[in-house]
Formats: structure tokens, sequence, C-alpha cells
């Protein structure tokens, strides 16, 4: 496994440049689509166990 | 174009790291804040082509790069300038709806009366596969 460290990714162009930590802090940490009706049911998920 | 290929992308000292799948999976794939009243104008967005005007409340909000499917979560919000309500947040918010397709979210407002309506402020986000 890699793993690439560094503080701050930017674009090839040097823009759209955000830090590590604000990406980790800042993004879902799950999400779900679900069918709720009858038996419930998962179209799509993230980080979820059931 | 230029594309770094690793498992985990972590801070400089080692303390703080995510996987590539959870920050590609964690991140929005399109946003949106846009005035449905009057003539529908986007203040700002990511991954919007267009929106479309389907009448008093109904917006189709249009993608730039379609998702996968339609399984993704999407989210959204209504909500008018007027300051202060029950809750106490600062802007009042509505009923709403939503229908998820792979290139378009359509998005559908209330009053709290039920009555169809257009906001001043309408946000909204994304979150899935993207194509």
């Amino acid at each position: 496994m890699s793993t690439l460290r560094t503080n701050t990714l930017t674009d090839a162009a040097g823009g759209n440049s955000m830090p590590v930590a604000d990406i980790n802090q800042g993004r879902a940490k799950a999400w779900y689509n679900l069918n709720g009706t009858g038996t419930i049911t998962a179209r799509d998920t993230f980080n979820k166990r059931n | 174009m230029s594309a770094i290929r690793a498992d985990n992308f972590g801070n400089r000292a080692g303390t703080s790291s995510i996987t590539a799948d959870a920050m590609l999976q964690g991140t929005a794939k399109a946003w949106w804040n846009f005035n449905s009243t009057g003539a529908v104008a986007m203040r700002d967005s990511f991954n919007i082509a267009s929106l479309t005007d389907n009448g008093v409340g109904a917006v189709q909000v249009n993608f730039t790069a379609a998702m996968s499917n339609a399984n993704f979560r999407g989210s959204q919000h209504a909500a008018s300038n007027t300051p202060g309500n029950s809750s106490g947040t600062g802007t009042i918010f509505n009923q709403t709806v939503s229908l998820f397709y792979q290139a378009q979210y359509y998005v559908s407002n209330f009053t709290g009366a039920g009555l169809t309506s257009d906001y001043p402020n309408v946000v909204g986000d994304v979150l899935g596969d993207p194509a």
C-alpha cells in the first residue's frame, strides 16, 4: 500500500489548491440512497455497513 | 494531464491520512446555490452546466459531467431571505422534493402550506459515483 504525504494538493496548473486536512474534514464520511418502502433496500452507499 | 496514483493521502507529519477511495467517494460531485425567483440565476456552482426553470418551485439542475447512475445521494434546501423563525436558524426552510437522474437533479420547493413556491436561496449537493 502506498501513501502520498503532502500538506496540500494542487492541480497541474497550480490552481484548485486544497490542504489535505481540509479534504479530510470536509468530505462526507458516509452517504446512502435507499428505497424505504417495503423491505428497505440500498441502491448505493458509501461507508454504510447495514 | 497528470495523475497521481496512491492508495492513501496523508499530511507530511504522517498524523492524518485518508484513503483515495474515501476521498473519491466522500467529495461532492456537484453543488449549487441559485436564486429561483424571477429568472432562475446561478450564484455559484460546481459541475452544473445549466438550470431549467420548470415552473413555480420546480427547477431542473443539469450536470456538466453526468453521474454513473441515478443511485447517488442528493440533498437540497430552499430558503427565504427572512431572518429568524421558530427554530432560530436565521432562514426559513420549507418542504422540498427531489428526483434523481443520471444527468439531472430535479428540485421542487413548497411553502409550509404545501404550495409550490420559488425561493431566493436554493442550495444543494450531490455525492455518489461519477461516470
